[in-house]
């Protein structure tokens, strides 16, 4: 397991705050956030490119902090400029046996093979595509005995239709090989997909850690939240116990026992994501008869994505909106226009605090 | 205030590379074929033009040599004075050749210097005066163009190479110098091209004696202070020739970078 102990980072223009962790062995953790919040520095801390400002690393309770990046057993996978660009792919991949002097390639053919790389062996690194590029990385990481891996947005060259293929494929190569695995991404997607551990860092601040095996991820920290792109974001009031008074929405709502139970009277953010917003369709009425934080409103805007519509939903006498994101699989069943009279339920359950 | 639209006009500067042009052309007016063979194929000029490709490229050698590592520490390292340094470097560009070379001779009547001609071997008015009197003025300017090819590598390749166990002198010898290796051929033949016109510099620690010391550039002085202007005009002609040559190799070599 790798340790941080209260790692901290400062420049003239970035700080990145104190940040103690455990990363578990054998997993893979995502590290999510936004552009420029210290994502790559925290990387390159770890590989022993830059030097912590305060705080110490261990690793298997044993401090690394002062060993130089050779003497780490971690590999560091960029962005950009992954593949030494003089070298074919097979002396790409022998690089690290060149190094020892070792001139027996079984392993490194074995690696290839087993990475689905070796019909690649022969050709140049400039013809590759962002995923083969990465999966030549992973080999030669792996042939020079890595057990930790650290990637710099391992996806972000990679077009969108192969990414979630290479992903896996970076679950199985983990499992296959034991390795530890931290990679840093903003797609939000992509980490929860293949990572046993999500970890926010925002603007230099690590905020929350996400443990990926429950079913449901529930933000706890507004900014968390608002990376996550969850826009209906509210200041509220506990009126009394599990009754949140809105002003903006100019009504209370009812929140569950669970989400209220630790939180202190007064005022109090809560947010809903514009997917857990449902519309209540003319032929199900009956059914939301007994639900209580029911809004009526009305369609302001209609944005059409790929699988759903993004609808701006206006409340009645008042200048606030909801996200709400409608299936255009259910389109047939209610009439969706710009200025059509809608009304929508928040579900108690589906209504979370932030802190 | 500038008009608006300069851009258009900034084409008419295209005529400066023309002046060269001129001048190069402007040689003809006075070139004769049969002087030309009779003086490239003389003693005396076969021996300085061996000279001085001979200390050429043992100066571009050795200046390259030097200026690698030296190009590799600046560029690489953070150590006290290094400001004062990469300053010094650049001696030879602020500083006229002659009187480069004159500092060469002043060093010389010191002890110190005085110790170096009686222990090792002669400088003042020898071939060795040649080489280091050419090594002083070129250097510098070999680890700056060094320095600006080591600097362009991106230094990512050498992160990675580090996590994957490299130690420094193989991150040096098999990614460092390998991603520089054209622009290192380049600024070896950009040094080789200055050396072999240096004048200021050989001539005030080399003198000129004739196949003894004499390179190119000393001969193309001495035709023309006997007035010979055919014979200078030749000699001209002819470092003109490798000169360009050579700075065509040096484009070439340069256009395009390992790592595009």
């Amino acid at each position: 397991m790798i340790e941080l102990k209260n790692i901290s980072y400062q420049t003239d223009t970035f700080k990145l705050h104190s940040i103690s962790h455990l990363f578990e062995e054998n997993k893979i953790h995502a590290i999510l956030g936004p552009s420029g919040s210290g994502k790559t520095i925290l990387l390159e801390l770890l590989a022993g490119l830059l030097t912590p400002t305060t705080g110490k690393i261990y690793y298997h309770n044993k401090e690394i902090s002062t060993l130089p990046p050779q003497d780490r057993n971690i590999a560091y996978l960029p962005q950009d400029n992954v593949l030494f660009p003089h070298l074919s792919v097979i002396e790409n991949i022998t690089f690290p046996l060149q190094l020892k002097g070792n001139k027996n390639l079984n392993d490194a053919f074995r690696i290839s093979e087993q990475l689905h790389i070796q019909h690649l062996l022969k050709r140049n690194i400039q013809n590759l595509s962002g995923g083969e590029i990465q999966r030549i990385a992973l080999a030669r990481s792996i042939v020079a005995g890595r057990k930790i891996l650290l990637l710099d947005e391992p996806t972000a060259s990679i077009h969108y239709t192969l990414k979630n293929e290479f992903l896996y494929f970076l679950k199985d190569i983990q499992k296959e090989y034991q390795l530890t695995i931290l990679f840093v991404t903003h797609d939000i997607d992509g980490a929860f997909s293949i990572a046993d551990e999500i970890n926010f860092l925002i603007h230099g601040i690590w905020y929350e850690t996400f443990y990926n095996h429950s079913t449901l991820f529930i933000p706890r920290r507004y900014e968390v939240a608002k990376f996550m792109g969850i826009k209906n974001i509210f200041e509220g009031f506990f009126s009394s116990p599990q009754i949140i008074t809105c002003p903006s929405l100019n009504t209370t709502l009812q929140i569950p026992f669970s989400s209220s139970s630790n939180i202190p009277p007064g005022k109090v953010l809560f947010a809903i994501k514009p997917e857990d917003v449902r519309i209540v369709l003319p032929e199900k009425r009956s059914e939301y008869q007994d639900i209580p934080n029911k809004l009526i409103g009305y369609i302001k805007k209609i944005h059409r994505h790929y699988q759903y519509y993004n609808l701006f939903f206006y409340l009645k006498d008042t200048e606030t909106h909801l996200e709400v994101y409608f299936p255009i699989t259910k389109t047939s069943k209610i009439e969706l226009r710009e200025g059509a009279q809608i009304e929508v339920v928040l579900k108690p359950e589906n209504i979370f605090i932030l802190c | 205030m500038l008009p608006k639209n300069i851009l258009k006009y900034f084409p008419i500067l295209l005529f400066v590379p023309m002046i060269y042009l001129v001048l190069i052309g402007s040689l003809y007016s006075f070139f004769d074929k049969n002087r030309f063979l009779e003086i490239i194929t003389s003693q005396r000029i076969l021996h300085a033009l061996k000279l001085s490709i001979i200390t050429a490229t043992i100066v571009a050698c050795v200046s390259t040599i030097i200026a690698i590592p030296t190009a590799y520490l600046l560029s690489r390292k953070k150590f006290y004075f290094k400001t004062v340094l990469d300053i010094l470097i650049e001696t030879p560009l602020v500083v006229s050749p002659a009187a480069l070379g004159a500092m060469i001779l002043v060093f010389l009547n010191t002890s110190a210097g005085r110790y170096i001609q009686n222990h090792f071997f002669p400088i003042v008015f020898s071939v060795n005066g040649i080489i280091i009197a050419q090594i002083i003025s070129t250097v510098g300017i070999a680890i700056r163009l060094m320095k600006s090819i080591i600097d362009e590598v991106p230094t990512r390749y050498e992160d990675i190479a580090k996590t994957l166990g490299a130690s420094e002198y193989q991150i040096f010898t098999k990614i460092t110098i390998p991603l520089s290796i054209k622009g290192i051929f380049a600024a070896f033949i950009l040094v080789w091209a200055k050396s072999i016109g240096e004048f200021g510099a050989t001539i005030t620690v080399a003198g000129t004696m004739p196949m003894k010391t004499e390179t190119l550039p000393l001969a193309i002085y001495l035709y023309l202070s006997s007035a010979d202007i055919e014979g200078t005009v030749v000699l001209i002609a002819l470092s003109v020739w490798i000169g360009l040559l050579s700075l065509s190799i040096f484009r070439w070599l340069s256009h395009k970078s390992i790592y595009d």
